[in-house]
């Protein structure tokens, strides 16, 4: 199969509920984008998407490649080619951006690159995206500034192409160059590798950038409306009170 | 052991025969002598040598640090020629789990060797020789210390133990001074920078020097050089002393870095000096990484926190040691704990008490007095003496009794639920019952008594706790059959201590149907199932009477009067050794926990084990008349029996003017060698003994070892970079000394600790900074890493400033990895154990950067392995 499947999911944290029956597909090659104000609960939904510990699933499914992703740990997730940019990425001094890209990459792929062209391909991606090239040095997000971290999960879903990317207010904290770049970083995964992506963002900054192909609105936890960029367009002009739950 | 224990004879025949034969057994001027001959060393360094003997012979042992009085000087074996040490150092005999360790680590076979010094790296000599080559073009000089005495004698005079380490520094700089043997020489010009750093193992086929090694190494104004001295030195030998010094010096402008990354087996005495001097503008930069295993389960009565297994003692802790002059058992406070590494160990038994221990430990030995070689009779004195030195039937020294000061112990509140809800369903409906009514209150004591404590030893003996499932309502059963004189005595205290009626009486058993009894025994660790039951810590620090009703409790139940002995029978053989030790606790004699098929039947009716073994333990001893039994048949029996036994006497002999109320003397019933195993040690202040499961014991050694800098002229830089890592049952203790004696002279302290599985890392240092070392500017930053939440990481730095205008900090962080980190990683494939590395290895990172790309490797994988295992 070639997309993500949400069906009916509810999740809790701490016997509090966050999600209720949610649903939500992703499809490869297709942009997706999942709107909602703040504490709607669209980062409850990419964390259960990835296998966050602390998100207990009540009930729901979610399949991707005919199997239900749920029974798997965060890695196992990943290696299926589910890719999350955090909203808030975690710092880990002392390993390097390439270092870490590279056991990473070994791990996502099951295999082991060979570190010279690896580098180049890092490099090359770096090129792209506009990331000045001691950035690979650095240690991994230890230090950065907001934008240079969220470049930092970009540059990682350039390296690793996913088959489906949650990026999970990756527009949020942005100049606008670092957002061009974001933007322009999606489209190229989403046209190159065929990647689906879903976009999470609480404004309509980075649909700039990208053209949504489904829109969904979120609120209280649950999906309330569903529709294509117009909607996004809609949110953006009148802002949230215009849905009625 | 054995080997070093004897000087050869070979190294003295072509010299003064008769007359160094005499001498064999002493650190004295013919053996000083005899090591300056045989090198062939000028006058000078001869006479070097025998002015630090006459010193290390005059200066008392310090104070301060170690605990060496043990140490036999005369004992140990100074010199080692060349082709003995290959002969000793095989790879075959080197111990299998250094050989599985260099396995692990994917050190490479002729390395492993060169490491386990077994042979030396031949694949590199030809390398070798081509960078000596370049380097000796420049002037460098990379040499055997004994070689570089000969070679150029006036440079190792003029730094050799004068301004850095000089002989009268202190004892064992003295003794090192008078014996030092081997090692290694490095001398950079002026201005010469070596690039590649100097690795120990390069300098192959010179002899080892083992423990008296000597390196010295001298940067001349404006040189750099970096050093390892890395698993090539001597990390395997079964020396037990190792007092090797390091002298640096840094000139003006220069730059040193040495490196050292230590080490899984431990010298049983390491007294090593390790010191740099530091110049105007000089910097001294030390990387240190540190690896050590230590264990144990032996126990130790400690006035503090009751009985502790020894791997738990921690500085502070008060312990029962004997003060061998007026034979008194009092509390000393423990100093430190250290690991020795895995050795070999023996069991001794003596008189029902075992305990294991390397064979070089000290017990304190009851002997003959000998007078001119004859053996008098009837006259005895104490000595201490190794493990190796004991046979079976010799006297050694235990304990009759121990001081625990006892406090009663504080017991906690039990809360009474307020509401108690039940639910449930019937074939009618769902319903809902407020049980609140049914909660009859007890009260329960707000510190342990005597009653009680025969209470909580009746139900170790007989009790039971029966939960209901899904809810917190129990009963506590106790089996005293019908007619039982003890019931009456059981409803009675049961009144007086929780002021709760027994009510049901069943042919077998008296049933406490209270939850909160059973709560309140579960509290207090009294809980479990009757084979897995034990006594808890804290009843070792009770007081005496308290402990003894415990004891007459669990015989009252469990026990009988056999022969004028107390027998006690369980299936939780666990629980008689707690026994054994709460036994020792009031001074009365155990016996060794033994099977015993035919007993125990009530037990095993009781506990409805399924045919497990019974055993037994017996005390005896003039004492256990003291144990206040309450079942008036076997207490009768109890005062009729006449154990005399108190080691005042055997098969005869009397020694009793050697004894005293706290101290008597057994005879050792076994030795027998057990195996490898973790071994450790703890200091005890002022007389360096203990009583470990109830024999009394010396300790064996603490590892001092702090790289130190003195900062000499202005702006003089000391850097260092220290390491610790400690897993299970280990701790480690590192740590660093500067002192600042010029202006403007800086120095930084970055030591990084992980702990994990309960490992202990202590971070020690000292910062002097003189009166006149104005601007000097101190910097000690302690990172912890704590894997887990039992295990422990302290910091001690000590600072003594004696000038105002300095600038000194402090930071110190401990961390966990975070879960969020670990989720992070994980969502980008990384297993949770490889994200646990990932984030590990960046922790240590500061100081693998530093190391050379081979060493760096080699530290990563010695980090990544700690982390699947503890080492060894």
């Amino acid at each position: 199969m070639d997309r993500l499947l949400i069906k009916n999911l509810s999740v809790s944290i701490e016997g509090k509920k966050i999600l209720d029956n949610v649903s939500l597909e992703i499809k490869r090659g297709e942009i997706a984008a999942l709107m909602g104000p703040n504490g709607s609960g669209k980062t409850s939904l990419a964390y259960a998407i990835m296998g966050h510990p602390n998100y207990t699933v009540d009930s729901g499914e979610i399949i991707y490649k005919n199997q239900n992703i749920l029974e798997l740990s965060p890695d196992k997730r990943a290696k299926l080619g589910i890719f999350l940019s955090f909203q808030y990425p975690q710092e880990i001094p002392g390993v390097s951006v390439s270092n870490f890209l590279r056991t990473a990459y070994n791990n996502l792929k099951g295999i082991k690159v060979d570190v010279m062209e690896f580098l180049k391909k890092i490099n090359d991606k770096m090129e792209l995206l506009n990331i000045d090239k001691s950035f690979s040095q650095r240690h991994l997000n230890d230090g950065f500034s907001g934008g240079e971290k969220k470049k930092c999960e970009i540059l990682q879903m350039a390296v690793f192409e996913p088959e489906i990317a949650i990026l999970d207010e990756t527009d949020s904290g942005t100049d606008v160059d670092a957002l061009r770049v974001i933007g322009e970083g999606v489209n190229k995964i989403n046209k190159n590798s065929n990647s689906g992506v879903l976009v999470i963002t609480h404004y309509n900054r980075i649909l700039k950038y990208l053209k949504p192909d489904r829109v969904y609105i979120m609120m209280n936890g649950r999906i309330v409306k569903e529709g294509d960029h117009r909607l996004a367009d809609e949110i953006e002009e009148k802002g949230y009170k215009v849905i009625k739950v | 052991m054995k080997q070093i224990l004897e000087i050869s004879r070979e190294m003295y025949d072509h010299k003064n025969p008769e007359k160094v034969f005499k001498k064999l057994d002493g650190l004295n001027k013919d053996v000083v002598r005899a090591i300056s001959d045989e090198k062939k060393e000028p006058e000078w360094m001869l006479n070097k040598r025998l002015e630090a003997l006459r010193i290390f012979l005059d200066k008392p042992i310090p104070r301060w640090g170690p605990d060496l009085s043990r140490l036999d000087f005369n004992k140990i074996r100074y010199y080692l020629k060349a082709e003995e040490k290959t002969h000793m150092n095989k790879w075959e005999d080197v111990p299998e789990y250094i050989k599985k360790t260099f396995e692990r680590l994917g050190i490479p076979e002729a390395e492993k060797k060169s490491l386990a010094g077994a042979g030396a790296m031949y694949e590199s000599e030809v390398m070798y020789h081509n960078l000596k080559k370049e380097w000796e073009e420049k002037g460098v000089i990379f040499e055997d210390m004994d070689v570089a005495l000969q070679k150029y004698p006036d440079l190792v005079k003029k730094y050799f133990m004068s301004e850095c380490v000089p002989i009268n520094d202190h004892k064992f700089a003295a003794l090192h001074g008078a014996t030092w043997s081997g090692g290694t020489f490095i001398f950079i010009p002026k201005n010469v920078r070596v690039t590649m750093p100097l690795q120990a193992y390069f300098r192959m086929n010179a002899p080892r020097g083992g423990q008296f090694e000597h390196t010295l190494i001298v940067a001349d104004e404006g040189a750099e050089v970096s050093y390892l001295e890395g698993c090539s030195s001597p990390i395997y030998s079964e020396n037990s002393i190792h007092a090797g010094c390091v002298e640096i010096f840094v000139h003006k402008n220069a730059r040193v870095r040495y490196m050292s990354i230590e080490n899984w087996s431990r010298n049983t005495y390491n007294l090593n000096t390790k010191r740099a001097v530091v110049f105007e503008n000089g910097v001294i930069e030390w990387i240190n990484g540190n690896f050590g295993c230590l264990t144990g389960d032996t126990k130790i009565f400690t006035d503090n926190r009751g009985l502790v297994e020894i791997k738990d003692i921690k500085n502070g802790d008060y312990v029962y040691s004997l003060d061998e002059n007026d034979k008194i058992i009092k509390k000393q406070i423990v100093n430190g704990k250290v690991s020795n590494g895995i050795k070999d160990v023996y069991e001794l038994d003596v008189n029902g008490r075992t305990i294991r221990a390397t064979s070089n430990h000290p017990f304190l030995a009851l002997e003959r007095k000998m007078i001119k070689g004859i053996e008098r009779k009837g006259r005895f004195v104490t000595k201490w003496k190794s493990l190796e030195e004991l046979k079976e039937n010799d006297l050694i020294a235990l304990p009759k009794k121990i001081p625990i000061s006892g406090q009663p112990y504080r017991l906690s509140r039990i809360e009474i639920p307020t509401n108690r809800i039940i639910g449930s369903n019937n074939q009618y409906a769902k319903f809902r019952m407020n049980l609140r009514h049914l909660y009859k209150a007890i009260s329960v004591p707000e510190y342990t008594n005597e009653n009680l404590m025969w209470f909580l030893g009746i139900f170790i003996g007989n009790g039971n706790i029966w939960e209901r499932k899904n809810t917190d309502s129990a009963k506590v059963t106790i089996a005293i059959p019908e007619y039982d004189s003890l019931r009456d005595e059981l409803v009675k205290v049961t009144k007086n201590i929780f002021d709760y009626r027994i009510k049901q009486f069943g042919k077998r058993a008296v049933i406490i149907n209270s939850g909160l009894v059973a709560r309140f025994i579960k509290k207090i660790d009294f809980g479990g199932r009757s084979y897995e039951k034990k006594i808890p810590r804290w009843v070792y620090s009770l007081p005496e009477d308290q402990r003894l009703s415990l004891l007459a409790g669990i015989i009252d139940s469990d026990g009988h009067i056999h022969k004028g002995e107390v027998a006690i029978t369980s299936v939780n053989k666990e629980l008689l050794e707690d026994v054994k030790m709460l036994a020792f606790s009031c001074g009365l004699n155990a016996s060794r926990v033994f099977k015993h098929s035919s007993g125990g039947r009530r037990w095993v009716a009781v506990a409805m084990s399924n045919a497990r073994d019974a055993y037994r333990l017996l005390l005896n001893g003039p004492n256990i008349k003291n144990i206040p039994l309450r079942d008036k048949p076997k207490n009768f029996k109890l005062l009729k029996s006449t154990s005399k036994r108190n080691f005042v006497s055997s098969k005869g002999l009397n020694f009793k003017h050697q004894t005293s109320d706290y101290l008597g003397f057994a005879r050792i019933s076994s030795i027998k060698y057990i195996g490898k195993e973790e071994v450790f040690d703890i200091e005890v202040e002022n007389s360096h003994n203990f009583i470990a499961n109830g024999i009394i014991v010396h300790n064996s050694a603490v590892t001092m070892l702090y790289p130190c800098s003195v900062l000499k002229g202005r702006n003089a830089r000391s850097e260092f970079i220290g390491i610790a890592y400690a897993g299970k049952d280990q701790n480690q203790d590192t740590g660093h000394k500067v002192f600042h004696l010029a202006q403007n002279t800086s120095s930084t302290v970055v030591s990084k600790s992980i702990s994990k599985d309960g490992g202990i890392t202590t971070y020690r240092g000292m910062v002097y900074i003189a009166k006149g070392a104005v601007n000097s500017k101190c910097k000690v930053q302690c990172d912890a890493l704590m894997l887990d939440n039992k295990s422990v990481s302290n910091t001690i730095p000590y600072m003594n400033i004696k000038e105002q205008k300095v600038n000194i900090g402090h930071e110190a962080s401990v961390g966990k990895i975070d879960d969020e980190k670990l989720f992070y990683l994980q969502s980008r494939g990384l297993k949770e154990e490889d994200a646990r590395k990932l984030i590990v290895s960046g922790f240590v990172e500061p100081i693998s950067r530093q190391l050379p790309m081979e060493y760096a490797l080699e530290f990563n994988r010695l980090v990544e392995l700690e982390m699947e295992t503890s080492l060894g």
